[in-house]
């Protein structure tokens, strides 16, 4: 299977960025199962590069590049970011990964999410006072999101028919 | 059916504004304008790139007060001007008050998902 990875969003928004090393695991995970992995960086999160060395990466590609290289795959995953948006749009099998955001009012219709299980009394944190430093000053709206699950879903994801949700 | 020509607002990041060019593509039987701070020639790219068959044109500005100053032009145009979901906080208040002396204008609902607020919004011919 192909899978794509997004690390980034807007420079101004890091939180609502899955942390970088639970990426980094995700595509190790994929490697170690014999699936292939293409990690998509902005031309804003360069440095996001230096975690991903071993992969092959795609830095500021056209919105044309974007396209080919998304129907080459089987999911693409993201953060609640403008690739989400444009892949799904495209039409294309997308996974965002939601923190302190809210699917309920940004998910594009045919897109599937996933979120922490784990309880938290912030989450989402966005439209309250305190967005994006939910937590004494930290956001943790991502915390109990582990690599294994995301990698789960995903697999779940490719296995069946469209059904967004 | 009467071909309108409609100005699209969405003052948000490049994200949400997919939302409004998915709009767009479900309306393709009009003429568009979009007013948003996003750069006009990556906005360019996007439509091209969505297959958006009808004619979209992009506000060259991207400074908010310059948005505005164009909001305002197409107000004494008497354009019909559709201010799509995100429409929240600041914007929406700002919004709000300029829809309450201009008539010819559609706002977005607030709550819920942008994608299905932006489907209900429903150009009248």
């Amino acid at each position: 299977m192909n899978f794509i990875l997004c690390p980034g969003s807007a420079e101004d928004q890091k939180f609502k960025r899955w942390p970088i090393f639970k990426f980094l695991e995700l595509a190790n995970l994929y490697i170690t199962n014999n699936h292939n992995v293409k990690i998509v960086i902005g031309p804003q999160e360069e440095y996001l590069s230096n975690f991903f060395l071993k992969f092959e990466i795609n830095i500021s590609s056209t919105f044309l590049e974007l396209k080919k290289l998304a129907q080459e795959s089987n999911l693409i995953i993201c953060n609640d970011s403008f690739l989400l948006h444009f892949f799904s749009i495209l039409d294309l099998k997308v996974l965002g990964l939601y923190g302190p955001t809210d699917p309920n009012r940004t998910l594009p219709t045919n897109a599937y999410k996933i979120s922490s299980n784990k309880k938290s009394i912030y989450r989402p944190c966005w439209g309250k006072p305190y967005y994006g430093v939910c937590d004494n000053g930290r956001c943790s709206c991502f915390d109990g999101l582990n690599a294994l699950d995301v990698y789960k879903k995903s697999l779940n994801l490719v296995s069946r028919k469209n059904l967004a949700g | 059916m009467n071909k309108k020509n409609i100005v699209i607002v969405n003052f948000w990041g490049l994200g949400d504004l997919i939302a409004s060019l998915s709009f767009i593509k479900k309306n393709e039987n009009h003429i568009y304008y979009i007013i948003t701070p996003q750069n006009k020639k990556k906005v360019e790219q996007l439509v091209k790139i969505l297959d958006i068959k009808t004619i979209v044109n992009v506000s060259r500005f991207e400074k908010r007060i310059f948005l505005v100053i164009d909001i305002l032009i197409k107000i004494l145009q008497n354009r019909l001007i559709i201010f799509t979901a995100p429409l929240a906080g600041k914007s929406r208040k700002f919004v709000k008050f300029l829809s309450f002396f201009y008539k010819n204008s559609i706002l977005a609902e607030e709550k819920g998902n942008i994608y299905f607020l932006n489907e209900k919004i429903k150009i009248n011919y």
